[in-house]
């Protein structure tokens, strides 16, 4: 008896939560929800979780009420390839009529890609690309390369081309990662040959580690002269290390540059406290939003067309098959201007 | 010397030191002062934790979820900042979470009887989605300066978290050797049975031992939350168990119960400490600093081994 | 009560709340979902849940003798990358599977050596196995992916055979093997044992030493083995794969009814464990619910399925 009570509770509980989890997604879709189920859109990130992805899914919900589509967003809580590969198998299960990816492994997509494709369902990659696949389009800010060289550049140009630079990264495994630090580091070699790039280190997505990594390098090298973190954890752990550094006298206010990509509304404090000069970002809303938009398009049998005008995101520059809405600095003067 | 060579934390002590002169050989910024304390600093928030886990251990439990339960309260302290609640209130409500959390366990646990490791297995995953559910897949960040203290203060020129840890390693290492309810703990992980034939509440003691642990993952997440800055709840903490579950066993304490203690889990603690910061200081390269951390592991718990294993052979014969 | 006949009950009684829920499960997700229940739907289904389902039965057996592994992820991706890499250097692809096999093998060979010969403590040395195959695996390749496999390679996780994947059809045979020999076999007898008694398992003059050292060889060998099927299903090795699949092993198995503290389990109960989570995780994906309250469900269904009477004896073991 108390057994069948327990089976009982257990799918109470799960059916509710499964109401909860179709309900808002149902909300998020559209305010008509009578014409919502004409078209459905996969759209999958590398993980659930961190901030920048959390704005990304606003913007893809804005998307689908806008398109007057479904959206469903959603990816495993780590950042694993073969977990984000089982969930978009089971939603071309679920018969969705596109699918936009941010792959955790370019080569890995390739085998789901092609059953994707023969089922007639459309493929966009966003943020991350996956090139030597089926995948229709690439939505992304700008290239990994552009990306590397502009955070190079930034830094270059702050500490006047001369000194001991780290590269803080989420993932020394991270394709999108090693695409941009190499690009940066390609960059110092032909345009800065005085910059030495003493290490990389990683954090593996924890916090602490990368607050702790930072404050290691800090110790290593005294004479170090800028940070550049290459995902959205690393640049607030680099500034809180290095303001605690100022604070406690060990460090020269100014002695270390930082940049990175981090989210406006993380580094706020940073950015007008002056440790970090220019943080590179893009809106992961516009970003998510274009690719709902994109792979719509696709749907409807559209033609994607550079210099075309996406709604609330802008006039985006189509290279081929490559779709890049730009990227943005924040810097003082702006950063109380970013809703992310 | 006989003596010496007779503590229990004796090889890892010896390992500990060498490993010490290692780095010191190889890097002339490590053998510092300032270095020092900022492994101690960095090492704050896995000490106080590894405090409760040393508990659990002792039981001959585990707790797989103090990673989640630190997650969760950290992102509830800072959910409550950002509405503008004072930093003090925000900071006890916090360990107050964390005590919840570890009543949670230890209800399921001491009086549901259900195994240990599946219990926090299961709270693993439950406060883990609760913890980013609050949060709403947001980061908590941009805390007020007076919640700073909590991480960054001074206190009669130590650091505050400093000081806050040394007093509960204090109290856990009288609590555990000098008080009744400590050698309760040893005498239930040493001999379950004959300690409840000895009149002692096995239920009552295991369900203390969870919610001690809950409170000091608490206190611990307070000061990770202000130490670090930012919190992301979906990562902030994930591999804390096995790292804490590794200082203890190498600090001496075995997972069947019974052995160790908080002095040698300390040392444990700093052990993975000093190999973590050591590593970078010395410049390796970062593709090693994983491998080694993983080969130092494995090699100072042969060192534990032998050592139990010279000790048994003496008091039981050669049955182990 | 008297501890055989709880034993007994436990045996029957345990794996009908398993089924029971399992059945639950299936019913409520056709309901809900009209994608559900077909067959492309089962056929993924099963395909996902190979690697899981592989490494769970070493992982049974190992805990039903009291030890735990937790080192199998690391060594799955320890072994997929060795094979990527031996590949790379231009041998032949089976001989790089053979590769991965041996790595896994040797893997396993040291987990057992230092776990069985020197009685050290399985789950710290697998921590400490965890974190170094892991590093290594960086040390290695330097963290990037390696693809581009010869399409006969792809057979073993992409080809079906009558409409069932390949690999669910090797699962399932050495599913079944496997239950074979742990229940006919003396083999067992002596895994249990150990879970149950060791010193009495000693003393009647069986070698504990071997026993546990062949089980942590056969988790290196099937966690290698994992890892194959896992770069031919992705058709990539990279650094990360295999991370945190302990979990998910220790999760099934212990859903499935293996006592924590060895002793008792069946692998049929792992079985049904693996497909209560790859079912629930496949349905509640097919509903867009997400990830976050997946893991709320899982924890609690954990709770409710392991939870009850069987283990009110408590401390009087």
């Amino acid at each position: 008896m108390k057994k069948v009570a327990l089976m009982v509770l257990t799918g109470v509980m799960a059916l509710s939560l499964a109401a909860c989890g179709s309900t808002s997604t149902n909300n998020a879709s559209s305010a008509d929800s009578g014409s919502s189920g004409s078209r459905t859109y996969f759209i999958n990130p590398k993980s659930i979780g961190p901030a920048y992805w959390a704005a990304a899914q606003k913007g893809a919900e804005q998307a689908a009420s806008d398109l007057n589509v479904k959206v469903v967003y959603n990816a495993p809580t780590e950042a694993d390839s073969s977990k984000q590969i089982n969930m978009i198998q089971d939603m071309l299960t679920r018969k969705v009529d596109g699918i936009g990816v941010s792959p955790n492994d370019a080569k890995a997509v390739g085998p789901i890609f092609k059953k994707a494709l023969g089922q007639n369902v459309k493929i966009v990659t966003w943020d991350s690309d996956a090139p030597d696949s089926d995948r229709q389009y690439y939505v992304a800010p700008d290239t990994d390369k552009a990306v590397g060289e502009l955070l190079a550049k930034t830094i270059g140009d702050e500490i006047g081309g001369n000194g001991k630079v780290a590269f803080m990264v989420a993932g020394l495994g991270s394709e999108n990662q090693i695409a941009k630090s190499d690009a940066a580091k390609a960059y110092f070699e032909a345009n800065y040959p005085d910059i030495e790039v003493v290490t990389t280190v990683s954090s593996d997505d924890d916090q602490q580690k990368a607050y702790a990594n930072a404050q290691n390098l800090i110790k290593t090298y005294p004479d170090l002269r800028g940070i550049i973190g290459f995902a959205g954890g690393e640049p607030p752990a680099a500034a809180e290390v290095v303001e605690q550094a100022i604070k406690d006298g060990t460090l020269k206010q100014g002695q270390i540059a930082i940049t990175g990509i981090a989210v406006p509304s993380v580094v706020k404090n940073y950015i007008k406290n002056g440790t970090i000069k220019t943080d590179i970002i893009w809106d992961p809303g516009k970003l998510a939003y274009a690719t709902v938009y994109v792979l719509d398009q696709l749907a409807q049998g559209k033609e994607i067309t550079d210099g075309m005008d996406i709604p609330t995101v802008g006039t985006v520059k189509v290279d081929g098959q490559n779709v890049f809405i730009g990227t943005l600095q924040v810097t003082q003067d702006n950063v109380d201007s970013f809703g992310f | 010397m006989k003596r010496i060579a007779n503590i229990q934390e004796a090889p890892i002590i010896l390992f500990t030191l060498l490993v010490i002169v290692l780095f010191s050989s190889l890097s002339s910024g490590f053998f510092q002062a300032d270095n020092a304390k900022l492994i101690l600093d960095q090492n704050i928030t896995s000490l106080i934790v590894a405090i409760g886990m040393t508990m659990v251990i002792l039981l001959g439990g585990m707790d797989l979820s103090v990673g989640s339960v630190l997650a969760l309260t950290a992102t509830a302290v800072g959910v409550f900042l950002n509405h503008g609640m004072h930093p003090w209130i925000a900071a006890l409500l916090g360990v107050c979470i964390g005590v919840l959390c570890g009543a949670v366990n230890g209800y399921f646990i001491a009086i549901r009887k259900i195994p240990d490791i599946i219990v926090t297995l299961a709270t693993m995953y439950i406060f883990r989605g609760i913890a980013v559910g609050i949060s709403g897949g947001t980061w908590m960040t941009n805390f007020p300066n007076g919640f700073r203290y909590f991480g960054q203060g001074e206190l009669l020129g130590l650091s505050f978290p400093l000081i806050v840890a040394i007093v509960l390693i204090a109290f856990f290492i009288y609590l555990m050797k000098f008080t009744r309810s400590g050698r309760r703990i040893y005498a239930i992980g040493g001999n379950g049975s004959a300690a409840k034939l000895a009149g002692i509440s096995v239920a009552r003691t295991k369900f203390t031992v969870y919610v001690w642990s809950g409170m000091l993952v608490g206190i611990a997440a307070v000061i990770f939350a202000s130490k670090v800055g930012s919190v992301q709840a979906s990562t902030a903490g994930s591999n804390l168990s096995f790292e804490v579950m590794a200082a203890v066993l190498i600090g001496g304490g075995s997972i069947f119960g019974g052995v160790g203690t908080v002095a040698g889990t300390m040392i444990g603690v700093l052990f993975m400490g000093i190999i973590k910061n050591g590593l970078i200081i010395t410049k390796i390269s970062p593709f090693w600093v994983d491998a080694t951390t993983g080969f130092l592991i494995i090699l100072a718990i042969i060192i534990n081994t032998l050592q139990r294993i010279r000790q048994n052979k003496r008091k039981e014969g050669d049955l182990l | 009560m008297n501890v055989l006949k709880i034993g007994l009950s436990f045996k029957q009684n345990k794996l009908q709340v398993q089924l029971l829920l399992l059945l639950f499960i299936l019913v409520l997700f056709s309901i809900i979902s009209p994608y559900f229940l077909s067959v492309t739907n089962f056929m993924n289904v099963f395909n996902q849940m190979v690697e899981v389902g592989l490494i769970a039965i070493p992982m049974t057996m190992i805990i039903i003798s009291g030890a735990m592994d937790l080192s199998v992820g690391s060594i799955l991706g320890f072994s997929a990358v060795c094979m990527g890499i031996a590949f790379q250097q231009g041998l032949n692809i089976w001989v790089s599977v053979f590769v991965a096999l041996l790595a896994g093998l040797l893997c396993g060979a040291v987990n057992g050596y230092l776990i069985a010969r020197h009685r050290m403590q399985a789950i710290v040395v697998t921590i400490g196995m965890l974190v170094m195959l892991r590093g290594l695996v960086y040390v290695l390749n330097e963290g990037r992916p390696i693809s581009g496999y010869p399409d006969s390679f792809y057979f073993l996780g992409q080809q079906y055979i009558a409409g069932i994947p390949f690999n669910v059809i090797f699962l399932v045979v050495v599913f079944l093997l496997a239950n074979f020999v742990m229940k006919r076999t003396r083999f067992s007898t002596y895994v249990y044992g150990i879970g149950n008694n060791e010193e009495a398992v000693h003393y009647s003059g069986v070698s504990v030493v071997r026993t546990r050292f062949i089980l942590f060889l056969l988790s290196g060998l099937f966690s290698a083995m994992a890892g194959v099927f896992l770069v031919s299903r992705l058709a990539s090795a990279e650094a990360t794969s295999g991370t945190n699949i302990e979990l998910d092993v220790l999760t099934a198995t212990l859903i499935g009814g293996t006592h924590i503290f060895g002793g008792r389990g069946s692998l049929s109960g792992t079985f049904v464990g693996l497909l209560i989570i790859v079912f629930l995780r496949n349905g509640l994906n097919l509903l867009g619910v997400s990830v976050l309250y997946q893991a709320v469900i899982l924890g609690a269904l954990l709770l409710i399925a392991v939870g009850n009477k069987q283990f009110n004896r408590g401390l009087s073991k």
